[in-house]
């Protein structure tokens, strides 16, 4: 084993370990690279779309798939895949907003209530557990029905599922941290509490949360696409890989292709996002290290 | 908003009135309380009919197709997660396992949409929907199936191969008793109560799920009417209906905890 004088490895070793126990499998390094296309088009959409996504030619109506439109044009006579890409855009921006809601209120809520223990934990932990009672779609439903359909809504709404998964993880980290004889002496050296917490017990949260962030992204793009798809998240003309599904239902008979690959586009990513988190995981648990 | 852009301010005033919505918020809110724990959720804002007679033959219609759903989920996801775990890294266990995957990552209302591609309208096996033909209900009872069952089979290979790793069974087996029964009276039954706990949430999700299905294949359940209150704002259904699905969630979760005691004598009720 390679290590230094002091017996311990190196930051640097260590990360070289990391990534070689994590690409052992093929599969986690195949969805690795599709994400990183996945980022790469999500950001730099509006430079890369071939046509403008949202302003179709009527001429080309239902244009099949040829040269010029590798996935033909869709009913408006929009090229399918500016629409593709432009999606990729929107599913990214309401998944990292919804996790990014989830991880924040979530974490925040399941740090304080495992620390501070007593009452407020019981309090927040029953109300995360009437929360995780609902069907989560139901849920999101019934935000958006108070607040009315928009992006800004779906990703809320979408959020708000995530928290309860966040604060128990977060409460169940905290509270085998908090008794450590680490932190015990920490408080003894007269440490604060969000010293405490920043310092001491937030770093053994990290590996736990990236595994159950990138599996919760996955969730978070299947919901804005059911949601999109029943008409109460984007909004047309945005272009949604779940609104572009439920518009190419209606031409199912005649082009199937128009909801088949955006729905394909969503379960590819969905299963390089479900992949990579089981990837993570299995390269993060110490139990498992060779 | 019901009374249409052309309505004068008396119109509205008497639309409120009779809709009760020129009372305080909070009053509003007591009424409604009081006449839900009498079973009477009030009248649909559109159609003027009792929100009741509306949701009853909806949620008959749901049950219907999400019972036929959890039969299949039961029938095909408990066997193939053990055929899986019979033989973990086989090709019979990969085959499983990566439709798990695939079930768990495709848009649920996709998969809808390709069965209905693929079976109605390429092969013409079966309707595309319709509520008043048995076979109307094999598609969208498929699809619900397939992404649940994908979640059955693979808690029940996991906790089958957690089982089959205890002493206990190697002691069975160096009794000479048949594999089979190793399989099935030792390890499915100490293996199920992971199991049935799985099945009872995914029970739940399934409600949710159903909205989505019910949309792709027109199925006249409680979850479309749901999605088309909202988008008409006809908020008593919507209350009605969000009510509904979660007391049935909340029934559900107490059948899941006594079935318990008929798996796991050591569970008891006190």
């Amino acid at each position: 084993m390679a290590t230094n004088e002091t017996g311990m490895r190196t930051r640097a070793e260590s990360i070289v370990r990391f990534r070689r126990r994590l690409f052992a499998n093929p599969l986690v390094l195949w969805s690795f690279l599709v994400l990183l296309g996945f980022l790469f088009i999500a950001a730099f959409a509006p430079y890369i779309t071939p046509s403008d996504p949202l302003r179709g030619n009527l001429a080309l109506r239902f244009a099949p798939p040829s040269w010029e439109l590798p996935l033909g044009a869709d009913h408006q006579g929009r090229d399918m895949v500016s629409r593709l890409i432009a999606g990729s855009r929107v599913a990214l921006l309401v998944g990292a907003v919804a996790v990014g809601i989830g991880l924040v209120v979530g974490g925040l809520l399941g740090i304080v209530a495992g620390y501070f223990g007593g009452l407020l934990d019981v309090v927040l932990m029953r109300t995360m557990d009437i929360i995780l009672a609902f069907p989560w779609l139901l849920l999101v439903i019934a935000v958006v029905s108070i607040l009315g359909p928009s992006l800004t809504n779906a990703m809320l709404a979408i959020g708000i599922t995530f928290i309860p998964q966040y604060a128990r993880l977060l409460r169940s980290v905290v509270l085998t941290t908090r008794e450590q004889d680490f932190v015990q002496a920490a408080r003894a050296l007269g440490a604060g509490t969000p010293r405490i917490l920043a310092q001491h017990i937030a770093p053994f949260t990290v590996a736990q949360t990236i595994v159950l962030t990138t599996i919760s992204l996955g969730k978070a793009i299947l919901a804005e696409a059911g949601l999109s798809f029943l008409g109460l998240g984007v909004q047309p003309p945005t272009p949604s890989w779940g609104t572009m599904i439920a518009v190419g239902q209606d031409y199912l008979m005649t082009q199937p292709y128009l909801s088949i690959v955006p729905g394909l586009t969503v379960m590819i990513v969905v299963i390089a996002l479900n992949l990579f988190g089981d990837g993570l995981r299995d390269a993060l648990d110490p139990k498992r290290s060779p | 908003m019901l009374a249409g852009e052309h309505a004068t301010a008396e119109t509205e005033a008497s639309i409120r009135a009779r809709l009760g919505l020129d009372q305080p918020a909070h009053l509003q809110y007591l009424t409604f309380l009081s006449n839900m724990v009498q079973g009477d959720f009030g009248t649909s804002y559109r159609s003027r009919q009792s929100v009741m007679d509306h949701i009853a033959p909806a949620f008959g219609a749901t049950l219907q197709f999400t019972g036929a759903a959890l039969m299949l989920m039961v029938v095909i996801g408990i066997p193939a997660g053990i055929l899986s775990a019979t033989r973990p890294n086989s090709w019979l266990d990969r085959i499983v396992m990566s439709t798990v995957l695939i079930g768990l990552s495709a848009p649920i209302f996709w998969v809808g949409i390709v069965l209905m591609y693929v079976f109605a309208f390429r092969l013409g096996w079966l309707p595309s929907g319709g509520f008043f033909t048995w076979q109307g209900i094999i598609l969208p009872a498929v699809t619900l199936a397939l992404q649940y069952g994908a979640i059955v089979a693979r808690i029940t290979r996991t906790s089958m191969l957690e089982v089959l790793g205890n002493d206990y069974i190697r002691t069975a087996r160096a009794k000479g008793i048949s594999q089979g029964a190793i399989f099935y009276t030792h390890a499915l039954r100490n293996a199920s109560l992971p199991i049935v706990t799985t099945i009872g949430l995914q029970v739940g999700s399934m409600l949710g799920g159903t909205i989505l299905i019910e949309t792709v294949f027109s199925w006249p359940g409680l979850g479309r009417m749901l999605v088309s209150a909202i988008l008409e704002r006809d908020a008593p259904i919507v209350q009605a209906g969000v009510m509904l699905i979660a007391v049935a969630v909340l029934v559900l979760n107490l059948l899941t905890d006594l079935v318990y005691g008929f798996l796991d004598p050591r569970v008891r009720f006190g």
